[in-house]
């Protein structure tokens, strides 16, 4: 319930705050004599502003600020993530949902935990995007992974309890934390790809700003700290040993209801950009997030955000290496979020994965994978359910099973097919329905260049529902994408 | 209205325990920082008493049980516990007539405890979620029915551990339950008192 307002007011405020930090030279007057002066000729020299510093003027005896752990500087800002877009939808937008009193504090303690009836784009995708921001609260004042996850549960168990005068939902709290986690890390990770402690001048300007854009409370963090403009060491572990970027543009062309004939099916533009981190057969694989996957698409539809997925290893081990082929088995956390006219699907899922690789020449190789896992919560469309607030799809658990195998010209991926098959109970929504998703995938590329190719992405979806008082339902949609892609190391 | 504001700020305190996860003023470098070892384990007995909440305890005002849990340390402060527990809820005497309706809990769960100190005398807090199955039973038109379901289970709370002799302590505990069921959540507070034995060092 308002998680748009939260998400939107404190993006707004932080990132705000942040950028207005992002040029050093113009918090500082001419003559002024402040602490950090030197470093910020240091960042914009008069003659050759856009050049690396020198080496001996990077602060080599700086302890960086995530060096330590800062507890009450996290928590703190986990307090201001919640008061921001409380106190905005409380006084400023005067929602209903945020008048809450202490006796709405008590009912909630005594019903406990139940489900909301929020749209999709809420739950789905602003609450794990929240979630975010309080786990980077913990994660960018010196906590690592692990430790920064209960700052994500706690701040959203508050939330949940008595940030609003609705009962405590138990999806949100399971979408805020686990997903949260989940877009925290990577987000946290693509940040410190982008920014560098060494650049000056524009670089280091137009860094900051992105990165802030990435993750707004590192930014926040950064500017508090004075290292939006220090210049100093970069962390050891910033850059992953491999990683790409598959930007790709393209047009896409679908059914919302059952294969039909071309003419009748809608046509959509589409951005996606993907990002690839880390390698798990090259890597240190038992660090959560050590290799990751990320992916945003934007359409020219009502629902401008279509998909956003990432995930992550949380675990993994080396199972057998050869001169040809490497195995490694690995914990997999996954968020995943796909919204369009054809379907509907978001969940946070735990699953174990067996990587393949298996190279068959210099440049060539063929991957693969095979995936098992738990869906910890899940929301998939129903024919059977309105709730009065607007819901109109199923909460619950549930087991899949991914296949992948690909045929690779180095860095490209030439012909990649994928399965992946879902069960999912309705906890709340469809009374005791079962909903049965399977989504094939054929994507081929044809490499242009090292850089460009032309691809096309054939996918198809289809949901098998049974519903103890209804009749069984199906829906099936089939997606077509033509696209440009460019790869960027 | 005291009583209220009363336990809702207890809990209000009990659902900001987590971010304390942290070492707070003891600056610690990440790059000196341990990675997990197995320490030790223990094996934890307790008994319970919870007071019901909301409209829940308007049927079954109480219910009395314990628990039997298995839990890993991590240095310094972290455990992972696992538990399985009985609960067997009382009916409320003075507005249920019919005194042959039985409800038992059978809670499994797994969450993460934190210990602030790492002393004799430990305060800790955790965090837990899992499944109960719950079982009633009673008489119907046809009988003596009983219906069970597996619902989710969710338990947040303070504690003291308090070595006692050898590897022997004492386990307090106060919680706070919200158990899935239909058509009312099992709501409560949970008062524990029992003890730990610890395994290996």
């Amino acid at each position: 319930m308002g998680i748009d307002t939260r998400v939107a007011g404190t993006f707004c405020v932080l990132a705000l705050l942040a950028l207005c930090s992002m040029n050093p030279v113009s918090v500082y007057s001419a003559g002024d004599e402040t602490p950090d002066q030197k470093v910020a000729e240091v960042l914009v020299p008069p003659a050759q502003s856009n050049t690396r510093t020198q080496p001996n003027t990077i602060d080599t005896d700086y302890a960086p600020y995530e060096s330590e752990m800062r507890f009450a500087t996290a928590v703190g800002e986990v307090v201001l993530l919640e008061f921001i877009p409380w106190a905005t939808a409380r006084w400023i937008s005067k929602a209903e949902w945020a008048k809450v009193s202490t006796n709405d504090w008590w009912d909630h303690i005594e019903r406990g935990w139940t489900y909301d009836g929020d749209n999709f784009v809420t739950n789905q995708f602003a609450h794990p995007y929240h979630g975010n921001l309080f786990f980077n609260a913990a994660r960018t004042n010196g906590y690592d992974f692990w430790e920064s996850a209960p700052f994500v549960m706690s701040g959203s168990l508050v939330w949940e309890f008595f940030g609003e005068n609705t009962f405590p939902s138990i999806n949100d709290w399971a979408s805020t934390t686990l997903s949260g986690i989940n877009i925290g890390e990577s987000l946290y990770r693509i940040s410190n790809v982008i920014t560098d402690n060494t650049a000056t001048g524009t670089e280091r300007v137009l860094r900051e700003i992105a990165g802030t854009l990435i993750n707004p409370v590192r930014g926040f963090n950064r500017l508090l700290s004075g290292e939006t403009a220090k210049v100093f060491p970069n962390p050891a572990d910033r850059l992953p040993g491999s990683s790409f970027i598959d930007l790709t543009f393209g047009a896409r062309t679908f059914d919302e209801d059952g294969f039909k004939i071309v003419d009748e099916r809608e046509r959509q533009a589409i951005v996606s950009v993907s990002y690839n981190y880390g390698n798990p057969f090259d890597g240190d694989i038992k660090k959560p997030f050590a290799h990751f996957q990320t992916g945003v698409s934007i359409a020219s539809a009502d629902q401008t955000l279509t998909s956003f997925y990432s995930r992550g290893i949380l675990h993994g081990w080396d199972v057998s290496k050869s001169k040809n082929s490497h195995h490694v088995l690995g914990i997999f956390h996954a968020f995943d979020y796909w919204a369009n006219p054809a379907f509907d699907m978001g969940a946070t899922a735990l699953s174990s994965s067996l990587l393949s690789s298996f190279r068959l020449s210099e440049d060539w190789s063929i991957s693969s994978s095979i995936s098992v896992g738990g869906t910890i919560m899940a929301a998939t469309p129903t024919e059977f359910f309105i709730d009065p607030e607007g819901r109109d799809y199923d909460f619950g658990p549930g087991i899949s099973t991914n296949l992948h195998a690909g045929l690779n010209y180095n860095d490209w991926q030439i012909v990649r097919l994928a399965l992946t098959a879902g069960w999912i109970w309705s906890f709340s929504g469809s009374v005791d329905a079962k909903h049965n998703i399977q989504v094939p995938v054929l994507q081929l590329k044809v490499p242009l260049s090292d850089v460009f190719a032309i691809g096309l992405r054939v996918a198809a979806f289809r949901r098998t529902s049974s519903y103890p008082n209804f009749e069984d339902t199906n829906q099936e949609s089939s997606i077509s994408e033509l696209f440009l892609a460019v790869k960027l190391h | 209205m005291f009583y209220h504001i009363k336990n809702t700020l207890f809990v209000i305190i009990l659902f900001t325990w987590l971010p304390l996860y942290g070492q707070p003023s003891v600056a610690q470098a990440s790059d000196a920082k341990q990675e997990p070892n197995l320490l030790s384990s223990i094996v934890t007995l307790q008994g319970y008493y919870v007071r019901n909440l909301g409209v829940f305890s308007e049927t079954w005002s109480r219910a009395v049980g314990g628990y039997v849990a298995y839990g890993i340390y991590f240095p310094e402060h972290l455990m992972l516990l696992l538990q399985a527990g009985y609960t067997r809820f009382e009916l409320r005497e003075d507005e249920i007539p019919n005194r042959d309706v039985d409800l038992i809990a059978l809670p499994v769960l797994a969450g993460v405890r934190y210990y602030f100190m790492t002393q004799s005398i430990r305060p800790y807090s955790n965090i837990a979620t899992g499944f109960t199955i719950n079982t009633q039973k009673g008489p119907s038109p046809e009988g003596i029915t009983s219906i069970t379901s597996a619902d989710f289970a969710f338990q947040i709370g303070w504690g003291l551990s308090v070595d006692l002799v050898g590897n022997l302590e004492l386990d307090l505990a106060v919680k706070y339950n919200s158990h899935w069921r239909k058509p009312y959540n099992m709501t409560g507070f949970e008062y524990g008192a029992g003890f730990a034995w610890k395994i290996g060092e």
